[in-house]
């Protein structure tokens, strides 16, 4: 089962997408804030990350600067209702995939195989054997 | 020169170990919550940490578990204000090279980061 994180927030949108990824298939972690996610992504192995880009506190960039050290291969979808160009450039020369909010599910669970599949592509490349 | 961060949420406990680090010859910074510590952990250039435990957004104990993550090889003392054992526990499984109680006494300290590999 493909274990994903879920990081905002927005408790309201926390629950959709558990409800929604559960639906689906997924098996769903969430969390509403970025010093307790990095430490959860520390101590458990993820799929795939989806994180809320702009929470109080810690700021989305700080937390995936973070994630790319704890669990470096580990795809990170970013959720928000801002795009600035500047930050948008940021986030993806961190290697994050930005989707706007609100989120469309089906978006979203393309995004989610998508990065699933690059991951497995890479790795296969990496160790040398044809991906799944 | 040997580079120390030193992590408290007392700034000015913080600034004064800064101070009294440099004076003895060391280069020190500091950062105020365990937050501010991984990210410059992240950034490198560091000899050694000097981590307070109780501090908010991320306590020393989860600071130090991020921080072994992300540079296995950095030492970090970890200090405490409560007499229990369980902040000395915690933060030695967690990595820690020890735990000092407060106040620090600062010959003590410079010892430990002696034995801890950060010599000035």
């Amino acid at each position: 089962m493909i274990k994903v994180l879920i990081i905002d927030d927005d408790t309201n949108l926390l629950n959709f997408l558990t409800e929604e990824l559960t639906d689906a298939g997924y098996s769903v972690k969430t969390i509403d804030n970025g010093a307790d996610a990095i430490v959860m992504a520390a101590e458990q192995t993820f799929d795939v990350i989806l994180l809320d880009m702009l929470m109080p506190g810690l700021d989305g960039i700080q937390v995936v600067r973070v994630l790319r050290k704890v669990s470096p291969k580990v795809p990170i979808i970013g959720l928000t209702g801002y795009v600035g160009r500047g930050y948008m450039s940021q986030a993806m020369d961190l290697g994050v995939t930005i989707l706007t909010k609100p989120v469309v599910f089906s978006e979203l669970t393309k995004e989610i195989e998508d990065a699933i599949k690059n991951k497995q592509k890479t790795e296969a490349v990496s160790s040398g054997k044809p991906a799944q | 020169m040997t580079k120390i961060l030193v992590v408290d949420d007392e700034k000015e406990l913080a600034q004064y170990l800064a101070d009294q680090l440099a004076e003895s010859g060391y280069e020190a910074e500091t950062a105020l919550d365990g937050v501010e510590a991984v990210l410059k952990a992240i950034d490198g250039n560091l000899d050694a940490i000097i981590m307070d435990i109780r501090m908010p957004k991320l306590d020393g104990i989860n600071a130090i578990k991020i921080i072994r993550k992300i540079t296995p090889d950095l030492p970090v003392l970890a200090f405490t204000g409560q007499a229990g054992q369980s902040d000395i526990v915690e933060s030695v499984r967690q990595g820690a090279y020890t735990c000092l109680l407060k106040p620090i006494k600062f010959s003590e300290l410079l010892k430990t980061l002696e034995l801890m590999g950060a010599s000035r």
